[in-house]
């Protein structure tokens, strides 16, 4: 039998199914009673709603055969502009079926777009403007080009609550015959840092060991999955033992396929949560600021973060000296 | 410089590895033909398919049409060469086959039209058709399924895989230890052509492994790291014939063994990093005097950090290029995951690694029969 993964079983069919985002869903629920639209840009964090609310917002608009009429992109896999621009216009120039007024292309994660593609970005999305709407997703506006942001009505999708996340887990075990104890779900609220897609995959990876859930199955999920040893490199780095640290940094990316900004977050997570001094806590986190900005920037991610921990050494060294 | 995938492909069905019985049925249905005319061979990526059919071919010597997923943007191109390639002889006089590869890249799959001619093709065909798909349950080949002949190939079990590696390193007199070998096979999972393209990435960084190149970059290492001697190490750049991004990795692999205390090492990283940066500028803005700057902020700039010279002597290693190779493998294969599984799931390569994968692993790990259920659901 097959075995459906949660996060599209409970996939919200509607917007009003859409939870937390109040604000936006009123406006998209304007479009759908007009049957029309502009360009749309959405902006927030991840596993909040961003796919959700253009997939129901389709669904709503064109009926039943929402999905000939959405053309679905990612900006991070595809390979360059112009195969966003081929696929976009093989999409556009074919005739839509039933009778929806014009087709969505959603494009997610836009900002994984260079400078020079958002600019011919925005040349396809003026070529295609009479039978095709662009919604763009990305997590932070800021990133995408001005020329882009005033062709697009923006959308701003706020963290979701503690209580929305905890009421849809609940509702997800329930269907599915779990139980799960209050401080499960708190952990598991926590663990997800405000991520409904990372909460449900929790849940459903805890459902893989036990029926009635504690907190202390979801602990092994969440130690499982993250990789704890970045914390036993970032210590190697601040006791001083250079080399031990980089060799175990190498080895976490490369047992969890983590990439360098992966890594550089997950340094920069559990810095904040380290118990070490204040002054030394936030210059440890601004040489985390200055080698995430070099990651992006430069081409060889073990050199960029083995600077990072040497950085960290000597921090650490002078903070100990006084 | 010619892939390895492609000047190795095999002419014989003899050199084909692995697959001896799926080999034998399609030989049998080349034969029998036009009892089927046409071959649906479904199985993992490099498994060898397409290398069956080249090999089969070249063996007939017959004259292969092929069709691929670049030739697939339109439909009418696709109709247009297949149609007069079934039913005309082959202009040299030669015995024909065609193959389509990659068929669920084809434009229009899911559009009745363009099924319906592929069907009328392939049932009317004066030639053996084979069609090669990563699944043939998948629901866009429904209707084909049923005018054609099913194979299914299996996955390359890792002696196959590396079979195959040693006899390509063997041709190419390279030395590579065995370890390394094995661990190209066991990681391809199956992928022969995956794995030949791990090798041949992995020895054009082996190019700087022979040994006059090693002596002279190890004296490049000596010189930075034990003197301070900056004209020296600037003209490092003109003498030294490896790529600047080894010489990074070199200055990276080897700075942490050589200085000692945690100001020098600092700020050799400080410069190596600067100097990192300006090699990724260089094609972002194509202006290639950046490369005046790697070499002298990674040169100059890790020589100039220490406090003072290491009086020991230091064995210098060489990059650990399986970490490099380890990695780019990983990001590949999640790569080929989200074409899969990715528009199903609403996610990107980054995102399943990173959102959904370390979840599956969990799951099966502790749950085989649930991690089973999914992957049905998925595909996989």
């Amino acid at each position: 039998m097959a075995l459906e993964i949660w996060t599209e079983k409970y996939r919200p069919k509607s917007l009003d199914a859409v939870k937390g985002q109040d604000e936006v869903v009123k406006r998209l629920k304007s479009f759908v009673k007009s049957q029309n639209m502009p360009h749309l840009l959405f902006a927030g964090p991840s596993g909040v709603g961003k796919t959700a609310s253009a997939i129901a917002m389709a669904r709503e608009m064109f009926g039943e055969n929402y999905r000939d009429n959405i053309l679905e992109l990612n900006a991070s896999d595809e390979r360059g502009i112009s195969v966003v621009r081929n696929q976009v216009k093989d999409f556009a120039r074919s005739k839509s079926i039933g009778d929806g007024p014009f087709k969505i292309i959603y494009l997610d994660e836009a900002d994984a777009l260079t400078k020079e593609a958002q600019h011919a970005l925005r040349r396809t999305m003026e070529d295609y403007a009479g039978t095709t709407r662009f919604v763009l997703s990305c997590n932070y506006s800021s990133k995408i080009i001005p020329p882009i942001q005033s062709r697009c009505a923006v959308f701003r999708f706020k963290p979701l609550q503690k209580n929305i996340i905890i009421s849809i887990l609940k509702n997800i075990a329930q269907t599915e015959g779990l139980t799960a104890t209050d401080k499960a779900l708190e952990f598991l609220y926590l663990a997800s840092e405000g991520d409904c897609r990372k909460a449900e995959n929790l849940l459903q990876a805890t459902s893989a060991i036990t029926k009635n859930i504690d907190e202390k199955h979801v602990e092994e999920v969440v130690s499982f999955a993250e990789p704890q040893e970045v914390a036993g490199v970032i210590n190697l780095a601040l006791e001083g033992k250079y080399n031990a640290a980089k060799e175990g940094l190498s080895k976490v990316m490369i047992g969890h396929g983590l990439s360098g900004l992966d890594a550089v977050t997950q340094i920069q997570k559990q810095i904040w949560q380290m118990d070490i001094p204040d002054p030394l806590k936030i210059k440890l986190i601004r040489a985390c600021g200055e080698y995430e900005f070099r990651l992006v920037e430069g081409s060889n991610e073990f050199i960029q973060l083995n600077a990072l921990l040497a950085e960290f050494s000597l921090l650490s060294e002078n903070d100990t000296l006084g | 410089m010619i892939p390895w995938v492609r000047k190795y492909q095999p002419k014989k069905l003899t050199e084909v590895v692995g697959q001896r019985e799926s080999i034998d049925k399609i030989v049998a249905f080349y034969q029998s033909f036009p009892r089927d005319r046409t071959i649906i061979l479904s199985g993992p990526h490099g498994s060898g398919k397409t290398a069956i059919v080249t090999a089969l071919a070249t063996q007939l010597g017959a004259e292969l049409i092929e069709l691929n997923a670049s030739d697939y943007r339109r439909e009418q191109d696709v109709m247009s060469v297949l149609e007069p390639a079934s039913r005309q002889g082959s202009i040299f006089g030669k015995k024909k086959i065609i193959l389509i590869d990659e068929i669920d890249g084809l434009a229009g799959m899911q559009d009745r039209g363009a099924i319906t001619s592929v069907i009328k093709i392939i049932t009317e065909t004066r030639f053996p058709i084979f069609i090669t798909t990563n699944n043939v349950w998948n629901k866009k080949l429904k209707t084909l399924r049923k005018s054609c002949r099913i194979l299914e190939l299996r996955k390359l079990e890792t002696p196959d895989v590396l079979r195959r590696l040693h006899k390509i390193a063997k041709l190419e007199k390279i030395k590579i230890e065995d370890s390394v070998l094995k661990k190209i096979a066991a990681h391809s999972d199956g992928d022969v052509r995956a794995a030949i393209n791990d090798l041949q990435a992995i020895c054009s960084g082996v190019e700087l492994f022979n040994r006059d190149r090693i002596e002279e970059v190890e004296s490049a290492m000596r010189m930075i790291f034990k003197s301070f001697d900056s004209e020296a190490a600037k003209s490092i750049s003109n003498s030294l014939e490896i790529q600047p991004r080894d010489f990074l990795q070199w200055l990276d692999q080897n700075i942490s063994s050589e200085y000692y205390d945690k100001k020098s090492i600092r700020d050799a990283y400080d410069y190596l990093s600067q100097s990192d940066i300006f090699l990724e500028r260089i094609p972002r803005w194509q202006h290639w005097r950046f490369l005046v700057y790697v070499y002298l902020l990674s040169a100059v700039g890790v020589q100039q950090s220490k406090t003072k010279p290491n009086p020991k002597q230091v064995r210098y290693s060489k990059p650990d290029l399986m970490k490099y190779w380890i990695r780019a493998a990983k990001l590949r294969k999640a790569k080929g995951l989200a074409q899969t599984i990715g528009p199903k799931l609403h996610a990107s390569a980054r995102s399943l690694q990173r959102d959904f994968i370390p979840y599956f692993n969990f799951i099966e790990q502790k749950n085989p029969k649930m991690a089973k259920e999914i992957n049905e659901w998925l595909g996989v």
